[in-house]
């Protein structure tokens, strides 16, 4: 939030070249995009430096900090651009030790990582072996990710890497028109998987990449509401009943009003978060559930809010509102709902609800 | 939200803690935490010890006897007085009356009015609404007419808080009944020991006084009353309420009235779910408010202009206020039903009177509809 002119001027025409390149090939539609159509759009995306973004400097890093990558996250999402880059432009950066060749690839836009969250367990085979067992939850992109960053938090947390056979998993399709899949880690082979962090170090980078992705998430959904509301406006301002536009009314302008007030508390909460993160904050968790809260408060009802003014012409699957409530119906449902976090906010403020006295 | 504070910041908040724990009288907190309607007596106590600090107002320029505080240094310092339970001082002099004369005023209305503003010397109130000018205020009837060397001010003046206290009330008369409204209305310092002026009470649903209806009846003012130019006065009117918004968030005492409610809230109660959900998602507002707030004033502190999000601070804060206070009574329980003036329970009579006489912050400072109003046209676009 503190920048100085210069990092400003960066900041502007890093956003407004993410926006035009985005406008430009991966204009919004309500037809399913292709493999290839995306993997096209990938390539070019990397040409442009997305993927060295988030990497530090030693492993061919650009050095942009987090509020420059979340901005990409947050044009992504306004542009309802299907492809997920969470995991690839903060999260394997953020886990990935420097000289890992993966890195260098991902630089170039070679590799696809997803996160997988829940449902795995890691067991001990040998001395120094390690197996995984269970299938993971559903995890975005990870139907053609290449690697999964698979974090086991039980017992013996750890974090691990596993790099992902082709056609592993089963496509799942989202309603927002992406993708995901839930992988199943049984039988993969124990030399094959790598150990990003084991015990108190793993659950420190676990709950530091849950924070991450949640503010991440949340990005992707101001951008989409954002969005939302300069489309809202024009068709606000064009579309006429009893011959007046329909944003001359005062029940649609104030209905619009609230919709802002929640657009701008929701950017406020993924600030915060992304301060936290930045700072490495005490704050930093509490920030986070905070976001994922607000973005089930205020941001999912500020979009059916906007498909309520847009009137019918918004539950119709051609036009673009109703796919930004899908967008953000996506992400407040995933990893984990936000009336478990709305339960730990209370436990964080109140303690837990043990009867005092 | 030390996430957002540099480390200069952060050693800033340590020394006004510091300062405002040793001048900050025990009874002057206590009596903030009991009730919202404090005496003129409390409000300039409070306003005087900050003035010696060289405090008394914090947002002023330098040159008017400021502080000199960027921003988000003037935030850290409301936040400490919040937290302190130090008495809000009066909104009138410092925040409204204050801008507008180092703004529009003469150099002699400047040296004439300030520092008795700054030392808490002198009480101000606001004449602006009428019984029939509320959210239209343009449509204000009261007359200043021209007699020689000042001026003649008929009219009735509602909803003047503090004005039974009031030493000046700054009042928005129609000097042009021929142009349209907005353009015909003047600004005017009425000294309220002036022969013509009558003052009603106005009890409101918390059974507190802080509010007057003020009748002017003929009162004279010298031509050194008029503040800037005549027919001016609406175009200092609005600078005037936008002075008023970003205050009126109220997100530090909103914060401060918050972590008592959490203190208070033990034994079985505590327990309950659908309370504990309320508490979550009042923080989580809470926290998006002061997030929104310290963006526009870090973006005042970088020399940048506010963006659109600074129309939105008085919708949020306000209607946070009343949330926080619901779920106060919902806390309390029947402690929350007995008269403020009867029950023992000091906080218990905070809660209740605040709770009642804050239905008032969704329309005071332009109600919360006008504020919707401006947001959809001005700020969104809409046509």
């Amino acid at each position: 939030m503190r920048r100085d002119a210069e990092r400003l001027a960066e900041d502007t025409m890093l956003r407004d070249s993410v926006r035009a390149f985005l406008a430009e090939r991966s204009p919004w539609t309500h037809v399913p995009r292709t493999a290839a159509d995306l993997d096209g759009i990938r390539a070019e995306a990397a040409e442009l430096g997305w993927f060295m973004m988030g990497l530090p400097e030693a492993a061919g890093g650009v050095g942009s900090d987090l509020e420059q990558v979340l901005s990409v996250i947050e044009e992504a999402g306004r542009a309802l651009h299907p492809e997920p880059l969470v995991a690839d432009l903060l999260l394997a950066p953020a886990v990935l030790p420097a000289d890992r060749p993966e890195l260098g690839q991902l630089a170039e836009g070679g590799l696809r990582f997803c996160y997988v969250r829940a449902g795995v367990t890691a067991v001990r085979t040998g001395s120094d072996e390690i197996a995984l067992k269970g299938t993971g939850g559903l995890a975005l992109g990870a139907d053609r990710a290449t690697h999964a960053i698979v974090a086991v938090d039980e017992d013996e947390p750890a974090l691990f890497l596993v790099p992902l056979s082709p056609g592993r998993a089963r496509t799942v399709r989202l309603i927002d028109g992406r993708t995901a899949a839930r992988i199943a880690f049984d039988d993969i082979a124990s030399q094959d998987v790598l150990v990003l962090a084991r015990g108190p170090a793993a659950r420190d980078k676990i709950a530091a990449l849950d924070d991450l992705a949640v503010s991440a998430a949340v990005f992707d959904a101001v951008g989409a509401l954002a969005g939302g509301l300069e489309l809202t406006v024009d068709y606000l301002n064009q579309r006429r009943q009893f011959g007046q536009t329909l944003g001359s009314f005062q029940a649609v302008r104030h209905k619009m009003a609230e919709v802002y007030c929640s657009l701008e508390t929701l950017r406020s909460l993924a600030m915060w978060s992304a301060a936290a993160i930045a700072a490495n904050a005490p704050e930093r968790a509490t920030a986070a559930r905070a976001a994922k809260i607000g973005l089930a408060v205020h941001g999912l009802p500020a979009a059916g809010k906007m498909i309520q003014v847009s009137g019918g012409i918004g539950v119709t699957e051609e036009y673009r509102i109703g796919h930004v409530y899908k967008r953000l119906t996506v992400a407040a449902g995933l990893d984990g709902s936000a009336e478990a976090k709305i339960e730990e906010l209370a436990s964080e403020i109140l303690g837990e609800g043990e009867k005092a006295r | 939200m030390d996430a957002f504070l540099t480390r200069d910041e952060r050693r800033f908040r340590e020394e006004i803690r510091d300062v405002i724990g040793r001048i900050l009288p025990p009874d002057l907190a206590r009596a903030t935490r009991r009730g919202i309607h404090l005496s003129r007596e409390q409000m300039a106590l409070w306003n005087r010890l900050l003035h010696e600090k060289g405090w008394g107002a914090h947002h002023w320029p330098v040159e008017f006897g400021g502080p000199g505080w960027t921003p988000v240094q003037r935030f850290i310092f409301e936040s400490e007085c919040a937290r302190a339970d130090a008495p809000p001082t009066s909104v009138f002099g410092l925040y409204l009356v204050g801008p507008t004369l180092y703004t529009f005023g003469t150099e002699a209305q400047k040296a004439r009015y300030l520092p008795p503003i700054l030392s808490g010397d002198e009480f101000w109130c606001q004449g602006y609404s009428e019984p029939d000018a509320g959210s239209d205020l343009a449509s204000l009837r009261t007359v200043a007419e021209r007699t020689e060397g000042g001026w003649v001010i008929t009219g009735q003046k509602a909803w003047t808080t503090e004005g039974h206290f009031a030493d000046f009330m700054i009042c928005l008369a129609r000097t042009n009944a021929a142009v349209k409204p907005q353009a015909g209305l003047s600004l005017f310092i009425i000294d309220m020991k002036s022969p013509g002026i009558t003052l009603h009470p106005v009890l409101t649903i918390d059974g507190g006084h802080s509010v007057n209806t003020v009748f002017l009846d003929g009162v004279t003012v010298p031509d050194d009353a008029l503040i800037g130019d005549v027919d001016k006065g609406w175009t200092y009117a609005k600078f005037l309420l936008a002075h008023e918004r970003t205050n009126n968030a109220q997100v530090h005492r909103s914060r401060r009235e918050f972590e008592r409610l959490k203190a208070r809230f033990t034994g079985e109660r505590r327990t309950d779910p659908g309370l504990r959900r309320r508490f979550a998602l009042v923080e989580t507002d809470l926290a998006a408010l002061e997030v929104t707030v310290l963006r526009i004033l870090i973006d005042q502190t970088q020399g940048r202009e506010p963006g659109p999000e600074a129309s939105i601070v008085k919708v949020i804060g306000s209607e946070l206020q009343q949330t926080i206070s619901e779920l106060a009574m919902d806390v309390l329980g029947e402690r929350a039903l007995e008269l403020p003036h009867d029950t023992a329970d000091d906080e218990a009579a905070g809660w209740t009177e605040r709770h009642l006489f804050r239905r008032v912050v969704t329309i005071y400072a332009g109600t919360n509809e006008i504020q919707k109003t401006i947001i959809a046209g001005t700020t969104l676009g809409l046509r």
